[in-house]
């Protein structure tokens, strides 16, 4: 009795939590980013791979660039709106719920923890009013496509960072370091913060 | 033999007549490369063929002569030789006939070769086959000598045989041989007729010749087993000689492959080591969460403060609706806890214990305080139950702030993972930092022993890597069974010495049987014969063994002028299993000096001709002279000046063709170093191309003598 006290299953009860819902959602991001960047550094559109390496890519499925421009957006706490053409738009293939999973990867290990942060990190960024959601004087689906608008936003403009990047340089994300060196500067508090050590020459 | 004059003519590059008039010591011929040094030396030896091979050929006439020659014109190849040999003068000659036809070709005719000799009043002339007397075709090869490699001529297959015939009595003992052997039989005939008769002791006579010819067998088997097992003593031997010189260089690479090895395993650990695949650590690893402490910190706070407005919301509501609790509650002047904290199990825990543990102060049943919180436990009893029973409707149709709540709870448990992220980061990128410098090291260790590796191979004399690691193998191998070998052969003439004695005994006594019988005497005689046989093997044993001592002594003797301030070694001259010479250095230790350098060697075997040639002049009072061509190539200057010395003071007849004694001249010809020579005692000629000529055509090409001094 006591355990079952503390689970949020008893406490949400026949509700569905919030996160399942979210997790059923496909984000969108702006149709130029296909091109320019997630098939530059994935295996957006090529199909479920075994190996992504041997592809040349540096990413796998079409949410892992996803999830750092998000990040990037994040960090940076800049946020660009979708284009409102729809036409100009479209969504990823595959739901929230599924990223991370890598259940066909090899040389990879899943990360499905990472869903619940990126969750958390819109509850904290989106502008709701959660009493009223309680009350049931708005809808759990409404207050998901705001989640959902702000995770958009963040990885809009994570895309246009990226974008530019390897528009100076093709080869921009092959470094190891590439995204690596742009979430600890990111997130570089103050410049004595951390001592990152220089990568080491090519041997 | 003193060569007194050699005369060239339209042989090769030698165009027309010309002439050498040597002298009795040293006589240097010096030139440059393409002078005609290798002319010189080859006229020589075409002079001296007695075989009747190579007699004529368009190659040995001069280009230039031919050419020039007008058609149904013709000339004459000779080279001629005038020597003085045990008081006589004499001049071999070979010589044939050219002719240029009208359509320019050239055919040979005409040849001869002769010894002349003058006896003071008529020329006769011999066959240039009887030159052979006078230097027998088989001692050429110890007088002529083309560079420095042909000098060990004791390595030529049957050298040492000839040697022996030539200067040891060995060859008049043959004669005896033959006849010791069938006076033996004879005798041997005659004892075993003789003791036929002897029938008194036919039965004695019988049994010792049975055991002679048992032990003669015995003797023979092992006489056989020896030579086999001398042979393969020998054949290990030159195995483990040849590779005695890179047994260090076999240890040296197996033990820098060995190193090569570890350190390639090492290194292929270490690299395998290095994960920086950042990129997927951000995901695999959730470092991406590095700064999401102040997101995290956000959301706490915002749940904290929605939890608290949502709770207050409620319990206005319920005062609104007049709930009695409510107003109680209220009353209190603040807004309750949620009811389900703490919990059913630690509220009734604190009401059992009277004790609240959250201000740590007494509550004793009945009091306020334990009165308290066994309301706050029956009202949460009845939440589960609904508030339907209130009548009154709840103001939330659901809990997702609650399920935020919980959320919040996990996050704080993980925050300090996450806010430890860049420390981890750091500390990974740090320890690959380190195995790239381990893998630098390493590749540094590994670029060493390549290199060290290189200079193995580089100076094994040729040897692959893989025949030095086979050497490496084969080395214990080899020792072993040539000791195995030198062990038996030592058991076999133990058992040699026994039957050998045995035998004896057993003759002894056969020719004692017919002690006072006309046998007797057959017997003894038989004997006798048997015994002077054996002396006369011996004998040629010990007059072999007695020439190489003698050569071994004289050439060390050499060796010592030749070599006056310089490290020398000693000379040893043995014979091996398979009947070839071999003459080698030795340190004072009885330890063999494998690879003397160059000039060292040259001048040990060196030694070793001249000793030839003086047992020669001991022999029938003449000395042979030498003919060297180049044999001073790896000499230094000092050296030579030091050799060229020593030989003119000899007095023997040495010619040398050599291209010592030349510098560079201001426009790149060859010039002679006069300061050089003049130290030397002894004729000197300098031969050149006559200028100018066409470097393109040989037609163009001639060969000009001066004779310096």
């Amino acid at each position: 009795m006591a355990e079952t006290f503390n689970d949020i299953e008893e406490l949400v009860k026949k509700d569905e939590k919030l996160i399942d819902k979210w997790g059923r959602r496909n984000p969108r991001f702006e149709k130029q980013y296909e091109q320019s960047v997630m098939r530059v550094i994935s295996d957006y559109g090529i199909g479920a791979s075994g190996n992504t390496g041997a592809k040349g890519k540096i990413l796998g499925a079409g949410y892992e660039p996803y999830i750092m421009a998000f990040f990037i957006g994040l960090y940076a706490n800049k946020r660009i709106p979708l284009s409102e053409d729809s036409d100009e738009v479209k969504g990823l293939g595959q739901p929230l719920q599924y990223w991370g999973n890598l259940d066909s990867k090899k040389f990879r290990k899943a990360y499905p923890n990472l869903r619940s942060y990126i969750f958390i990190a819109l509850v904290a960024k989106t502008d709701i009013d959660w009493i009223a959601l309680d009350k049931g004087t708005i809808d759990a689906n409404t207050v998901v496509s705001a989640l959902i608008k702000t995770m958009e936003e963040y990885a809009n403009y994570g895309f246009s960072v990226m974008e530019e990047k390897l528009r100076e340089d093709k080869g921009y994300f092959f470094s190891n370091r590439a995204f690596l060196d742009i979430f600890l500067q990111l997130t570089d508090k103050s410049q004595n913060d951390i001592d990152v050590p220089e990568e080491p020459e090519e041997l | 033999m003193i060569i007194q004059k050699i005369e060239i003519q339209n042989f090769r590059s030698y165009y027309k007549d010309n002439k050498f008039e040597l002298s009795d010591g040293l006589n240097l011929i010096i030139g440059s490369n393409g002078d005609g040094k290798t002319t010189f030396y080859e006229a020589l030896e075409w002079l001296f063929r007695t075989d009747g091979t190579n007699k004529m050929d368009t190659k040995y006439i001069s280009k230039k002569r031919s050419e020039e020659l007008m058609p149904n014109n013709s000339d004459d190849v000779r080279v001629a030789m005038t020597y003085e040999h045990k008081g006589r003068i004499k001049v071999l000659e070979k010589m044939f006939h050219f002719t240029k036809s009208f359509d320019g070709e050239v055919s040979t005719s005409n040849y001869s070769f002769s010894l002349i000799e003058g006896n003071g009043v008529e020329r006769i002339i011999k066959d240039g086959v009887a030159f052979d007397k006078d230097l027998p075709s088989e001692m050429r090869k110890f007088i002529m000598f083309k560079g420095e490699q042909d000098l060990n001529i004791l390595e030529k297959s049957n050298s040492l045989k000839q040697l022996v015939d030539e200067f040891s009595e060995v060859q008049d003992f043959e004669a005896y041989f033959s006849f010791m052997e069938y006076a033996t039989r004879n005798a041997e005939q005659a004892r075993d007729n003789a003791q036929r008769l002897d029938k008194k002791n036919i039965d004695k006579i019988k049994g010792y010749n049975r055991t002679i010819e048992q032990e003669k067998g015995l003797l023979s088997d092992i006489e056989r087993e020896i030579k086999i097992k001398e042979g393969e003593a020998e054949n290990f031997e030159g195995l483990l000689k040849n590779i005695e010189q890179s047994e260090e260089a076999s240890k040296l690479l197996k033990s820098v492959n060995q190193r090569i090895e570890r350190l390639s395993q090492r290194r292929s650990e270490t690299a395998g080591r290095i994960k920086e695949n950042y990129t997927i650590n951000l995901l695999d690893d959730m470092w991406i969460l590095m700064g999401f402490a102040d997101t995290a910190e956000e959301y706490s706070s915002k749940i904290n403060t929605l939890m608290n407005e949502r709770k207050k919301q409620e319990d206005q509501y319920l005062v609104t609706a007049g709930v009695e609790k409510a107003i109680k509650a209220a009353e209190r002047g603040f807004t309750s806890l949620p009811a389900h904290i703490p919990g059913r199990k630690i509220m009734e825990d604190m009401l059992e214990e009277e004790v609240c543990k959250f201000c740590g102060r007494k509550a004793e049943k009945g009091t306020d305080a334990w009165n308290f919180m066994n309301a706050r436990l029956e009202e949460y009893k009845a939440s589960l139950k609904g508030k339907a029973d209130e009548g009154i409707e709840p103001l939330y149709k659901a809990n997702y702030v609650g399920e935020l709540q919980k959320r919040d709870t996990t996050l704080n448990d993980n925050l300090a993972e996450v806010v430890k992220m860049r420390r981890k980061i750091q500390e990974a990128i740090a320890f690959n930092n380190r195995l790239h410098d381990d893998v630098k090291k390493i590749d540094a260790n590994l670029a060493s022993e390549f290199e060290q590796k290189k200079r193995i191979l580089a100076q094994a004399d040729g040897l692959t890597e893989e025949q030095l690691l086979a050497n490496y193998d084969n080395i214990s191998d080899w020792m072993d069974k040539k000791n195995r070998a030198i062990n038996r052969i030592d058991i076999l003439k133990r058992q040699r010495e026994q039957h050998r004695a045995t035998l004896e005994e057993a003759e002894l006594a056969l020719s004692k049987t017919s002690e006072g019988t006309a046998a007797e005497m057959y017997a003894k005689t038989a004997l006798i014969i048997q015994q002077i046989s054996n002396a006369f093997k011996n004998a040629k044993e010990e007059n072999k063994r007695r020439l190489l001592d003698a050569i071994e002594e004289k050439s060390n003797l050499f060796l010592e002028k030749l070599n006056t301030n310089d490290f020398k070694g000693t000379i040893r001259i043995i014979e091996k299993q398979n009947g070839q010479g071999e003459a080698f250095l030795m340190n004072n230790d009885s330890v063999r000096i494998f690879n003397p350098n160059t000039a060292l060697k040259t001048t040990y075997l060196m030694s070793v001709l001249f000793a030839i040639g003086n047992l020669s002049s001991e022999r029938d009072g003449t000395e042979l002279p030498l003919l060297f061509d180049a044999p001073t190539s790896s000499f230094t200057d000092t050296k030579e000046n030091e050799f060229f010395r020593v030989i003119s003071s000899l007095e023997k007849q040495v010619i040398i063709v050599t291209k010592s004694f030349l510098r560079d001249g201001s426009n790149g010809e060859a010039i002679l170093d006069l300061s050089r020579i003049s130290d030397i005692n002894g004729s000197i000629f300098r031969i050149e191309k006559k200028r100018p000529f066409d470097d393109k055509k040989l037609g163009t090409i001639q060969t000009t003598i001066t004779k310096i001094k």
